[in-house]
């Protein structure tokens, strides 16, 4: 089990539990269910590098703590 | 800033089931005792931590094993270079030079005195023997020097000077020292003494030698020793300063066997005759057992067989008989030949340059002359006339050229003496017109100058008979042609076209005519069987239908036989046409048009399709140049329009010849 960081820096962040091999998708649904967002309208990015949902946290090299930058589109 | 929302693991296990994805595994690190205990193969959770944690430790047991590794790298280093160590001081184990003396000493110090006396003692004995060598030594060396240094011990030494010089110094002595030479060269050599004085002045010798600035090469120079050399500047005079002597034991010059041998030999070299020289008187005249004399050239014999050559060139009917001028050579001969043979060898015998070149002359034009033909003869008979008539034309002062109706008539005679028959103009009309409907045409305009359309008979047959009227030859009072104009028909317009070069006529024309005409036969032939074909099976349908075998079957077996017959008349057709084809020979021309109607040729039909291949076409200069060259060509034909072709352009070279301009009025 890892911990990831979002924060959109507009008021919301929010720590999630996941595990390395989960999607991106996976991921994604589990911050909208945090934070009350469609988990389609989630963007995550890293400096300019929008992640995609069919890849895996720990193909993107996400770990415990790492934090991810998140916008709406 | 923002707080942050967390959920807790069971509220998110329960939020992943919902999603579908699998529960979080969440590990439990085992307790370190339990860790301890276990002295097996420790057992990871299949977690994240769990990953972890087993990477901490593979991580933590590589880093063991290296410092292992790096720690008895380390022993083994310093077991090594102790060893070394050890080694390098083993030599200087033992005394050292310092140590006995100190040894003896601190013992001496230390021991006591009686002992120091008796080795006292030793010492100075040994101190002793020691001052006796060395004075034993030196007396020797004395011995040695004090010894005198005689002309014996020079004998054998080379003196790197020529015997003679030193001779020549005087009387006084030469002081001679050692030569300065490098240890390769003494090593080589040996000693060799010089004389420093002897040196210098030979250097200065060659110096002012040098400074003489004596050309390189002289041919009037005697070789030295009688051999001549090549490019003798050029070579190293390291032989001539080679002249050395060895010293004998006796230390004087006066002994020298080889000195005195060599002024032996000089003085005989230059010994003078004491007897007074005898006046010699020079003769005026030479010699004569010392001139070679060179046999003159037997000149005459060969000049006159020269000459019988020249002869024979000039009578060919000699040697052999020449038919029609024989008679003529009969009458020169006797006359010439020995009057010229006489007149040679008597005057002319020693100006061979001017004979030669007569001879040359002569034969050029003996070439040059034509044996002469009886026809020839004549023709030339009557140039000269018609020459001599144009003289007397010219003499009636009559400036420039003019052309007048008899030159008219002349070059319109010419023009008639080549037969002209109306071609069809090139383009191939699709329809054939059978040969005798053509020729019906061109008598028809010929006769009316109408194009007689309605005329034209309907029928294909050939019985139409064409009277022949050839045209009526009317000679005009001026013996110009009328002019032509097209108002004739095509015929005359084909005819004024050719007549103007407009139209050229193809020299493989009967050819392609008769081509064309088998084509056209053939053409005529299909038509009639197809038409013949038609009507037979029109005739056998009719047949049919009167026999009333159409009457006893039904309206499907009516069709049915019609289909049949059908299908064997078109068979039939078919195998009548191919025999047909067996003889049929297709004239191929590939005709290329530019964008204004003009024919091209090969070359240019390629160039206008390469253009258009590559939608590239020439440059506006050249562009223009065509557009111009063809404006050229249509204002040339244009302009032939004014003037029949060929005896215009006949006119036209005369005015050329006799470089006058001239205008034909019309």
């Amino acid at each position: 089990m890892i911990e990831v960081i979002c924060n959109d820096r507009l008021g919301k962040k929010v720590r999630v539990k996941c595990e390395p091999d989960d999607t991106i998708g996976d991921f994604k649904k589990l911050v909208a269910a945090q934070i009350g967002t469609a988990p389609e309208k989630i963007v995550l990015k890293k400096w300019y590098s929008t992640f995609k949902d069919h890849i895996t946290l720990a193909d993107y090299e996400i770990g415990n703590g790492s934090s991810l930058e998140m916008y709406y589109s | 800033m923002a707080n942050e929302s967390e959920l807790s693991i069971e509220e998110t296990n329960k939020l992943r089931i919902s999603l579908g994805l699998k529960p979080l595994k969440v590990d439990n690190p085992p307790s370190t005792a339990a860790d301890a205990d276990s002295k097996g193969p420790k057992v990871y959770d299949d977690t994240t931590e769990g990953r972890e944690r087993q990477a901490v430790d593979n991580w933590k047991a590589h880093e063991a094993a290296a410092a292992k590794d790096e720690a008895r790298r380390r022993r083994a280093e310093e077991i090594r270079r102790a060893r070394e160590q050890a080694q390098r001081f083993r030599k200087l184990e033992g005394k050292g030079l310092a140590d006995d003396d100190e040894d003896e000493d601190m013992q001496d110090a230390g021991a006591d005195a009686a002992t120091w006396l008796k080795k006292q003692k030793k010492r100075q004995r040994k101190m002793a023997e020691k001052l006796a060598r060395q004075k034993e030594e030196e007396l020797e060396r004395e011995a040695r020097e004090r010894r005198e240094y005689t002309e014996k011990d020079l004998a054998g030494v080379k003196v790197g000077h020529d015997l003679t010089d030193i001779g020549d110094f005087g009387g006084d002595e030469v002081v001679l020292t050692l030569k300065d030479t490098t240890i390769d060269e003494n090593e080589a050599e040996g000693d060799e003494l010089i004389s420093t004085d002897l040196a210098e002045r030979e250097r200065l010798k060659e110096r002012l030698e040098l400074k003489k600035k004596k050309p390189a090469y002289n041919p009037y120079e005697e070789a030295e020793g009688g051999e001549s050399r090549i490019l003798a500047q050029y070579d190293d005079d390291d032989d001539k300063k080679k002249k050395r002597f060895v010293l004998d034991g006796t230390g004087s010059l006066a002994n020298n066997e080889t000195y005195r041998q060599e002024v032996a030999e000089k003085l005989k070299a230059t010994a003078i005759t004491l007897d007074i020289p005898k006046p010699e008187v020079t003769s005026d005249y030479i010699d004569p057992s010392t001139i070679k004399v060179k046999k003159p050239k037997k000149k005459k014999a060969k000049s006159m067989r020269k000459r019988g050559d020249e002869e024979d060139a000039l009578n060919p009917s000699a040697g052999t008989p020449n038919g029609d001028n024989d008679e003529m050579d009969i009458d020169q001969k006797p006359a010439v030949i020995p009057r010229k043979r006489i007149a040679e060898d008597s005057s002319f015998i020693d100006d061979d340059d001017l004979q030669s070149a007569l001879a040359r002359q002569r034969r050029t034009a003996l070439k040059k002359r034509k044996i002469l033909r009886p026809d020839e003869i004549a023709r030339q008979l009557r140039e000269e006339t018609e020459n001599g008539m144009e003289d007397d034309a010219a003499e009636d002062g009559e400036p420039g050229l003019v052309i007048d109706e008899t030159t008219e008539f002349v070059s319109n005679l010419r023009e008639r003496t080549s037969p002209k028959r109306p071609t069809r103009p090139r383009s191939v009309s699709a329809a054939p017109i059978p040969e005798a409907d053509k020729m019906q045409d061109v008598k028809g305009e010929d006769e009316d100058g109408d194009i007689a359309m309605g005329e034209r008979p309907r029928s294909r047959s050939i019985s139409v008979k064409p009277e022949f009227s050839p045209p009526p030859d009317v000679p005009t009072t001026t013996g110009l042609d009328e002019e032509a104009t097209i108002t004739g028909g095509v015929g005359a317009t084909v005819a004024m076209l050719t007549k103007r070069g407009l139209l050229s006529r193809d020299p493989s024309a009967s050819e392609k005519l008769l081509l064309e005409r088998e084509r056209n036969l053939f053409l005529l032939n299909k038509r009639e069987s197809e038409m013949l074909s038609t009507k037979r099976a029109k005739d056998a349908r009719a047949h049919d239908r009167e026999s009333g075998k159409f009457d006893r079957m039904s309206a499907r077996e009516r069709e049915e036989h019609a289909r049949r017959e059908n299908k064997h008349r078109d068979f039939v057709e078919a195998r009548q046409m191919a025999e047909r084809f067996k003889d049929y020979k297709p004239n191929v021309e590939l005709h290329y048009t530019d964008e204004f109607g003009r024919e091209m040729s090969q070359k240019e039909a390629f160039k206008y399709l390469s253009h258009q291949f590559h939608g590239k076409g020439s440059g506006k200069l050249k562009t223009e140049k065509r557009l111009k060259k063809i404006e050229d060509e249509k204002k040339r034909e244009a302009a032939s329009h004014l003037g029949t072709g060929e005896s215009g352009s006949a006119v036209q070279t005369a005015a050329k010849k006799s470089k006058q301009a001239g205008v034909r009025l019309m």
